[in-house]
């Protein structure tokens, strides 16, 4: 497969500034729309059945399953709500960012179709606090759309901003802060679907997942499919970040090789260092180390690796850094942005960040590299939500792949890499979110403007 | 539910079969298997799977450990706990592990230790030793969330009962988490004090040692309290409640959950005011007047003597003031005594009672269910009968509309409403029932203002036919307990009688004005019955020994020097009220749960007299309200005294707009001649043109006022 950059979902926003109605509606903007309304709900679920789009938000849940599960009006007479969930918060993903920030119109677009195909009046996008950049385009481009009765329709949009919390990212506890409520995750069943924002059937949708739907409707289901691999159709929109010479948002077809995707795209290793890992889909996927890169980034090439694609957001790291550094970097993140809620997050993670720091600091003794594993396997699988999992499986991931730099902090009663690790080039310190106000991500140098 | 609709499946290997929508966790329980819970609590709204104290292993499901507490048993589930899955048994005790990790472990000085759910469950589930070595997480401690609770935030395992309740049953929404991970602890908003009416409730809700009693703190060990079951005799409610006594003094009083009552809900004067027993001026002798000395105290033979003396002086020109909280057999000695004994019939009665509601009797709960329920009368629930405030609350939320004013058709037109009447002018229940049995209501309730005024008027009827007029002058009047001795009708009589004798627990309320002082006993050192609101007849234990005789041992003998014979035992007594008033039910029947009597007779329609307009031509109406938070028991304990209602009026949103008053601005509420001034509450819980104002902040307001800003 190609290595290069397959523009679908951010098609023509390199040439054009998409982020006005009329340069959008130039290209043949919320066209999709009219031919959307022109469809029943069913036959739009059926394009999107055609086209296997998955949610892009990094649970890979078919979108046309999801909306199919929305019961009917005549079966639930309450409101139907569209949600979106733009709280991007993963460390290594930006993408959402990028298309909201240029292609405002495509995602509105893609808004306004699945809010037809399910019902629904009422749609809410909950968009990161710190996401100002992305808030101020998206209000220029709503306030266009609102002159429009036309596009608009009878569906209302509310840009609902967060206030800090990564947990919110999931989508329950996105829509009990939706709802005023402390940001927490409920438990499933029930299921959004059926019973979600003001227990009525919701549809949680991510940013990139409806940027897609205005393509798909264009391009026909069938088509789109012809892109990808099996299992992984269409592109990805991919966040590349770390070590590696030109960081930025690549959007591909999902089936490219990671070090094609890499190298080729990403100009690979910066400073003539050597690559010693790569966490594949964002801070809350299994790290691959440098000789496992010769995948086929889609979910199932990368789920034989026990790993994911998750929120796309590839982070590269070089021969200096520090594994257990990495791992109070990541574990730190999750412990900061657990909810409090269950039991084994709250006070597992906490505890994981306190072994760490001890090998980190080489007063640990053999046993309690064990013991972090046990910890790591007693959070795994017996949580609420998947946060205090994924803060598990990816502590676990760094030992079980890099466990003789694990030894040599005990053995050496130190850390061979000090200060020297470059981890803060990598990932921003997790005192990141006392800051107020605008966050420069790398995410606007990638694709070509 | 269909409960004949059975579903089976396999716990532990064995079949089960429990009704459709039973929850696992009473699935199991069901089955005599345990699957332990922190977070999980029924009464708490829908199950939140916080602790994860109950994983197990489910099928069918995903290949992971599963929160049963969240599940309903399914045709075909196969369950598996801790006592037959590694899976559950690994999960159950890492759950307990993580718990304990920054748990201070401080058992030995905490009051919880001995009764507390994480002792119990990690001595079965949890692991046997410690792998952490790093320092625990600290918090300041104890926080006094409020006069009567501590917070030790150190002990908390954040399962959000506290916090639940607070948000879903109380509705008083004060209880709050703040921050997030391993640093989320429970606080109340803006570190106010936690100022409500069920705040207690979190105490026993707390499966750890986190929320406690600040009047319970070091008071006792669990192996040398002993639990009295009784009822509460604080308000016509009559929740059923343990008194944990220690070496012969009540310490602190726990809910007893009668489903139908008060589903284990107690308010704050219910739980906290039972230290009034050992309050400075509680009297123990017996005081008698000794012209120019004072009263002075005597022996009780002496009293006795000098009881029947002044009974014998007044020549049968006696009234009888009754406060309400008598037992039904204290107050039908009393009846016997002076109506049978001395041939005096007229007595200032606690309540005006009609049997009016006999045809709708209902349990409490059963308002939960209703469809509407149209709350009248105008004076606060939540005041006079708190419990009934948690029923609304409830019916609410289930979906129920709740009236203030009444709608006729809305009430015709449902299909379950239930009527409560709450407030002046209710005919002790007969204006009520005639309005349930002209809309067809399916239940109706009056609120009485007194614990037991319907069993002490219903005792007071039945111990004599006759009538008569008030004497005129009284030659003595005879008043009984607290809340007549404090009441100003009852005052005024007194200065019209020659002599007067009161039985009152404290000196305030029996120095100035008694010839003769019988020091009386509180609800929880009495044996015998309350009749409550519902009609439901209760059995009340003595929990420890009062420091004087119980009414009914003297009483009975002082009536033998008039020839009447009453047995000194309750259960003797209650056999002969019961003949006539209760259809011969026994005393041993009474029981722990008592279930309410069905209802009798067929509805009839009661004379009712016209109400008072709601606004009046010249202003608004004013109801003035006992609060809850007062009487001669709350004085006494200092704990309380923040409970206490605060200078507000509250009026209606439509007055308050058509004045420009707005939610918390100071307002002057005027009548001829006074006014006050107050903070203005809103309120949708009040019909237009009535206001409502706590009697201790109602100063000399007449029943029309106005208010301004």
């Amino acid at each position: 497969m190609a290595t290069e950059v397959r523009e679908i979902v951010m098609a023509d926003a390199g040439e054009r500034d998409l982020t006005k109605l009329a340069e959008y509606e130039a290209i043949g903007g919320y066209q999709a729309l009219q031919k959307a309304r022109g469809m029943t709900p069913a036959a739009i679920i059926d394009e999107l059945n055609a086209s296997e789009l998955r949610g892009r938000g990094g649970a890979f849940f078919p979108t046309w399953r999801k909306w199919s599960f929305v019961p009917k009006p005549d079966q639930n007479p309450n409101p139907h709500y569209l949600v979106v969930n733009a709280d991007e918060s993963e460390p290594g993903s930006f993408k959402d960012n990028e298309i909201m920030a240029r292609v405002p119109h495509r995602f509105l677009e893609g808004c306004l179709i699945t809010a037809h195909a399910v019902d629904s009046q009422n749609v809410f996008i909950y968009i990161r606090g710190e996401y100002t950049g992305p808030y101020e385009v998206l209000v220029g481009a709503l306030e266009e759309l609102h002159a429009r009765a036309d596009l608009r329709g009878d569906v209302t949009i509310v840009l609902h901003r967060g206030a800090g919390a990564y947990i919110c990212g999931e989508e329950t506890a996105l829509l009990e802060s939706l709802e005023g409520k402390r940001g927490q995750p409920r438990t499933k069943p029930p299921f959004p679907a059926v019973q979600g924002l003001y227990a009525s059937p919701t549809v949680v949708n991510n940013v990139e997942t409806m940027a897609t739907v205005p393509p798909i409707i264009t391009m026909g289901g069938a088509e789109y499919a012809q892109l990808g691999v099996p299992y992984s159709r269409g592109t990805r929109l991919v966040s590349l970040s770390g070590h590696v010479a030109n960081g930025g948002n690549y959007e591909i077809e999902n089936g490219v090789s990671l070090r094609d995707l890499i190298y080729d795209l990403g100009g690979g290793v910066p400073g003539g260092r050597q690559l010693k890992a790569v966490i594949p889909g964002g801070s809350s996927t299994s790290i691959l180390r440098y000789d496992e890169i010769d995948v086929g980034y889609d979910f199932n090439s990368l789920l034989k690796l026990d790993t994911a694609m998750g929120s796309a957001g590839v982070i590269v790291l070089d021969d200096r850094c520090c594994m257990v550094q990495l791992g109070i970097r990541v574990n730190e993140f999750y412990e900061h942005e657990s909810c409090g809620k269950c039991t084994p997050c709250r006070e597992g993670t906490r505890w994981m960040t306190q072994i760490l720091r001890r090998l980190e600091a080489g007063d640990a003794e053999q046993h309690e590299l064990d013991l972090l594993l046990d910890v790591c396997d007693r959070i795994n699988e017996k949580c609420l939500c998947p946060l205090g999992e994924t803060a598990a499986i990816t502590v676990a991931s760094y030992v079980e792949k890099f466990r003789e730099e694990f030894q040599t902090h005990i053995d050496e009663g130190g850390c061979p890499f000090g200060d020297s690790s470059p981890l803060h080039d990598v990932l921003a310190p997790v005192a990141q979110h006392t800051h107020q106000g605008w966050c420069q991500t790398p995410s606007l140098r990638g694709t070509a403007r | 539910m269909n409960t004949a609709e059975l579903v089976s499946l396999t716990l532990d290997g064995e079949a089960v079969q429990v009704p459709k929508g039973t929850g696992l966790v009473e699935a199991a329980l069901a089955a005599g298997i345990e699957i332990p819970v922190f977070c999980y609590e029924p009464r708490l709204g829908p199950p939140v799977g916080a602790c994860r104290m109950c994983l197990c292993e489910v099928q069918p499901g995903p290949p992971k450990p599963q929160a049963a507490c969240t599940l309903t048993a399914q045709d075909g589930m196969i369950v598996k706990t801790a006592l037959t899955s590694e899976v559950a048994r690994v999960a159950q005790n890492a759950t307990l592990e993580f718990i304990l990790v920054n748990h201070p472990l401080d058992c030995p000085v905490c009051d919880k230790g001995g009764e507390c759910p994480l002792q119990d469950l990690t001595f079965r589930y949890g692991p046997g030793n410690t792998r952490m070595t790093f320092p625990k997480r600290t918090f300041d401690k104890p926080i006094p969330i409020s006069p009567l609770i501590a917070l030790d935030r150190e002990r908390c395992i954040l399962c959000y009962r506290c916090t639940r309740f607070s948000e879903i049953v109380a509705e008083d929404n004060q209880l709050i988490a703040r921050n997030r991970g391993s640093q989320s602890q429970i606080a109340t908003f803006e570190d106010e004090p936690y100022r409500a009416h069920f705040t207690g409730n979190v105490i026993e809700l707390c499966p750890v040692g986190a929320l406690t009693s600040t009047q319970y703190r070091f008071e006792g060990r669990p192996w040398e309290i002993q639990n009295v079951p009784t009822v509460c005799g604080m308000c016509p409610v009559g929740c059923n409640i343990d008194a944990t006594t220690r070496e012969g003094k009540v310490k602190r009083i726990l809910s007893r959950n009668h489903h139908e009552v008060d589903q284990g809900w107690l308010c704050d004067k219910g739980r906290f005011a039972f230290t009034h027993l050992r309050a400075d001026d509680r009297l123990t002798d017996p005081l008698l007047r000794v012209r120019r000395r004072g009263l002075e105290e005597v022996s009780w033979e002496r009293a006795i003597d000098e009881a029947e003396r002044l009974l014998r002086e007044a020549e049968g020109r006696i009234v009888t003031a009754l406060s309400g909280s008598e037992t039904v057999e204290e107050a039908y000695a009393l009846a016997r005594l002076l109506r049978r004994g001395l041939g005096s019939h007229n007595a200032v009665l606690p309540e005006e009672v009609s049997d009016a509601l006999d045809a709708f009797r209902l349990p409490l709960s059963a308002i939960a269910d209703a469809d509407v329920v149209a709350v009248l009368g105008d004076a606060p629930v939540v005041e006079r009968a708190p419990i009934v405030e948690l029923w609304i609350k409830e019916a609410r939320r289930r979906g129920a509309r709740v009236l203030y004013e009444l709608d006729e058709d809305e009430v015709r037109n449902a299909e379950r409403a239930t009527l409560i009447w709450c407030g002046p002018d209710g005919q002790g229940g007969a204006r009520v029932g005639e309005l349930a049995q002209r809309l067809g209501a399916s239940g109706a309730f009056y609120l009485p203002e007194t614990a037991n005024g319907r069993g002490v008027c219903d005792a007071w009827a039945v111990a004599a036919d006759d009538e008569a007029a008030r004497p005129d002058p009284i030659g003595l009047l005879l008043v009984s307990g607290d809340e007549a001795a404090k009441n100003p009708a009852v005052r005024a009589f007194a200065e019209q009688a020659e002599r007067v004798i009161v039985i009152a627990m404290f000196q305030e309320l029996a120095g100035g004005w008694a010839d003769l002082v019988l020091p009386g006993t509180s609800y929880l050192e009495r044996d015998g019955t309350f009749v409550n609101l519902e009609g439901r007849i209760q059995r009340l234990r003595r929990t420890v020994i009062p420091p004087v005789p119980d009414e009914l041992a003297w009483i009975a003998k002082l009536a033998e020097r008039f020839g009447v014979e009453i047995s000194p035992y309750p259960s003797a007594v209650f056999a002969e009220v019961s003949e006539i008033a209760f259809g011969g039910m026994p005393f041993g029947e009474v029981g722990e749960f008592a279930s309410l009597p069905s209802a009798t007779g067929e509805p009839t329609t009661p004379e009712i007299e016209p109400l008072p307009r709601a606004a009046t031509k010249t202003g608004l109406r004013l109801v003035r309200y006992r609060p809850l938070f007062s009487g001669p028991a709350v004085e006494r304990v200092p704990e309380l005294q923040f409970q206490r209602p605060a200078a507000e009026v509250e009026l209606a949103e439509d007055d308050a707009h058509a004045r420009g008053i707005r939610n918390g601005d100071d307002v002057t509420v005027r009548s001829n001649g006074t006014s006050v001034t107050l903070r203005a509450r809103l309120t949708r819980e009040l019909r237009t043109g009535v206001v409502r104002i706590a009697d201790e902040h109602a100063a000399e307001l007449q029943p029309s006022v106005e208010i301004t800003t």
